[in-house]
């Protein structure tokens, strides 16, 4: 299946200007998004994948630095150079939405939510008001909201947060996007209520043909809901590649290690959690060679002098890894001193 | 007197932050002004609004003409209930004249200071870098001013008067006023409803004005209220000085300043109005104070 891409990133980078120096928060990073599918980007706190969602839609943060490098292909289009201008009238809201976190915050406290989920529909599809309550009552009703007459009327604070991630959804289909962003949109939300979510995530790539890039810390979420996924450590993709094999078969050795570190209803009580020793590199003083390089067991002198690229791996999929984990079955590695005793 | 006083609430708003408790005249801090003290404020205040509304129709004498057969009359005299003057003018007549010039100079500057104000410090948060630099060190340069010494020299320099004392007053009283605006600005630009408005792909006019400003305005009110009370106070002084309302209009501020000479002879004459001022600006302290506890609240439950 060879379906033509909605979205297709190519070696963005972003730097941001920190106190500390130039901050490389996105290294290089490559992504591909096909129509109708889910594509997870999964990484840990500052490992890029929040701000690649953000670049996309070209709602970076003031202390973005201008020069941004690499192409983000949207629909065919690139869309990275675009004007401020361009992209609000055409592409933000639009054809692109986003979902945040935070439903707590990313609705405004003092605005009603119907006037929040009429007001973009109004901009971009140039509807009169009556029509665009009219769609808004239907989308509340699609994603689930009871008496959508009433909760028009209301104010975020009346409702309850999974309420309130659903505006958020509708407010984000209200202008038939093609392509939605979710950036962790269930870490605020209780457990059952992540799953409502997600399975109206579910629904509505299916009905519409949605093309969905998923944003999460969270493995098993990645895993469970989505087609593809991206690996990302200290701004870069570090292996990419189908749900399911990527997790069942990782080669790199941090997917590899994160997937071990995940808790397991099968361990026994009181089994010490694995973790993964040290901490992700500074991002305005990345080393010079691969940067997963001072916590990886696998480490080797080639890693601390070249950064390796992204390349297909020993089970087909890209990793960007110089030693790669051939096998599910073959182990990481003793352990980081003791790789870094045999370098030295 | 200061423009920066921090009597009440220079709050800005910390999301999740706990309710931060109110350091009040009286020193109560966590519950905020009892009911019975709210009641009583807005109780003289309108009383004070009323009197200050109605007195070309109350059955008083002209606050202005005086009543030579009653000179420094005490309070209770027969036609003059709070007295008279030095030279006969009834007091009470000219309390409420000087509450009409209070209570105009007050809304007025303050209304001049937050429409000059608030969009300064909006702007300032919004867009940040060199605006806000500029802005910032523009309401530095005003705050660093003496304020009494700015008022005198504006006053000297326009001719003293009421549209003197408000402009003076609107144009330094904004400088705080803005501060407060850019505060309160910072702590939602970063929100996520306000990136998600450019997600949306609306512009930073509608970003400003549908996301911004009313969540900006519940904070800036809170704050304007207790600039009143400093303007009312700003005011007083300057027409104590001779600087402000000029004779024979009646300020409480000149009240008191023309009838200290008698003040052994005809101590009321100097008290009432210092009295009236004194309760008036505890009122709006009071109800700025309430105010303030109550967007508080509705901030952390937000």
């Amino acid at each position: 299946m060879t379906v033509e891409p909605i979205l297709e990133v190519k070696d963005l980078r972003i730097q941001f200007k920190t106190p500390q120096g130039i901050a490389e928060v996105v290294n290089g990073v490559n992504l591909s998004i096909a129509p109708g599918r889910v594509h997870g980007l999964v990484g840990e706190s500052g490992s890029g994948k929040s701000v690649t969602a953000r670049a996309v839609l070209g709602i970076l943060p003031r202390n973005a630095l201008h020069k941004r490098e690499g192409s983000v292909r949207f629909a065919g289009e690139e869309i990275l150079g675009l004007s401020e201008d361009e992209m609000r009238k055409r592409i933000r809201g639009r054809r692109i939405a986003m979902v945040f976190q935070d439903p707590m915050t990313a609705l405004n406290p003092v605005m009603r939510v119907g006037k929040q989920i009429v007001l973009p529909m109004r901009r971009h599809l140039g509807i009169n008001g009556k029509e665009a309550k009219a769609r808004a009552i239907d989308l509340l009703g699609q994603v689930g909201i009871p008496d959508p007459e009433e909760k028009f009327k209301v104010y975020p604070h009346q409702l309850s947060g999974g309420q309130r991630q659903r505006i958020m959804i509708a407010l984000a289909l209200s202008c038939d996007p093609e392509l939605l962003i979710a950036d962790e949109p269930t870490t605020a939300l209780d457990v059952t209520v992540q799953a409502q979510i997600l399975d109206l995530f579910d629904k509505l790539r299916r009905e519409r043909n949605l093309a969905v890039l998923l944003v999460s810390h969270d493995l098993s979420l990645i895993a469970e809901r989505c087609d593809e996924v991206s690996v990302m450590y200290a701004g870069r993709v570090v292996e990419t590649g189908s749900a399911i094999s990527t997790f069942e078969a990782p080669q790199h050795p941090y997917t590899k290690a994160l997937e071990e570190a995940r808790p397991s209803l099968e361990n026994p009580p009181h089994t010490v959690l694995r973790t993964i020793p040290g901490r992700p590199p500074q991002l305005t003083d990345l080393p010079h060679g691969c940067s997963f390089a001072n916590r990886c067991p696998r480490m080797t002198e080639l890693c601390l002098d070249v950064d390796p690229p992204l390349e297909p791996g020993p089970a087909g999929r890209p990793v960007a890894c110089h030693h790669p984990v051939a096998g599910p079955d073959e182990p990481l590695g003793v352990s980081v001193t003791a790789a870094k005793e045999r370098i030295s | 007197m200061s423009f920066t006083t921090k009597t009440t609430s220079q709050r800005t708003v910390v999301p999740g932050s706990p309710p931060i408790g109110g350091r009040g005249l009286l020193g109560r801090s966590r519950k905020g002004v009892p009911p019975w003290a709210v009641t009583i404020s807005v109780g003289w205040l309108v009383l004070l609004m009323a009197g200050a509304l109605l007195l070309p129709v109350l059955p008083l004498p002209d606050p202005s003409r005086s009543d030579y057969a009653a000179i420094m009359a005490p309070m209770f005299s027969p036609g003059h209930i709070l007295g008279t003057d030095e030279v006969g003018r009834d007091i009470l007549a000219r309390l409420l004249s000087g509450a009409q010039v209070s209570l105009f100079v007050g809304v007025a500057s303050i209304a001049l200071a937050v429409v000059l104000g608030a969009p300064m410090g909006i702007l300032a948060g919004y867009f940040g870098g060199w605006a806000n630099r500029f802005i910032v060190a523009g309401l530095d340069i005003v705050l660093s001013f003496p304020n009494l010494v700015a008022l005198i020299a504006l006053s000297l320099f326009l001719g003293p008067g009421l549209w003197t004392i408000v402009v003076g007053i609107g144009i330094i009283a904004s400088a705080p006023v803005a501060r407060v605006a850019r505060s309160a600005t910072l702590t939602f630009v970063n929100r996520d409803f306000v990136t998600a408005a450019r997600g949306m792909g609306f512009g930073h006019a509608r970003i400003i004005v549908r996301e911004i400003l009313p969540n900006v305005v519940v904070p800036v009110l809170a704050y304007a209220i207790v600039v009143i009370a400093v303007a009312i106070v700003a005011e007083a002084s300057l027409s104590f000085l001779g600087l402000g309302i000029q004779p024979p209009d009646a300020s409480w501020g000149s009240m008191m300043g023309t009838g200290r000479a008698k003040l052994t002879q005809a101590p009321h004459i100097v008290l009432l109005p210092a009295f009236t001022m004194a309760l008036s600006i505890l009122a709006i302290n009071f109800l700025a104070e309430h105010f303030a506890k109550r967007f508080d609240i509705k901030e952390s439950a937000l």
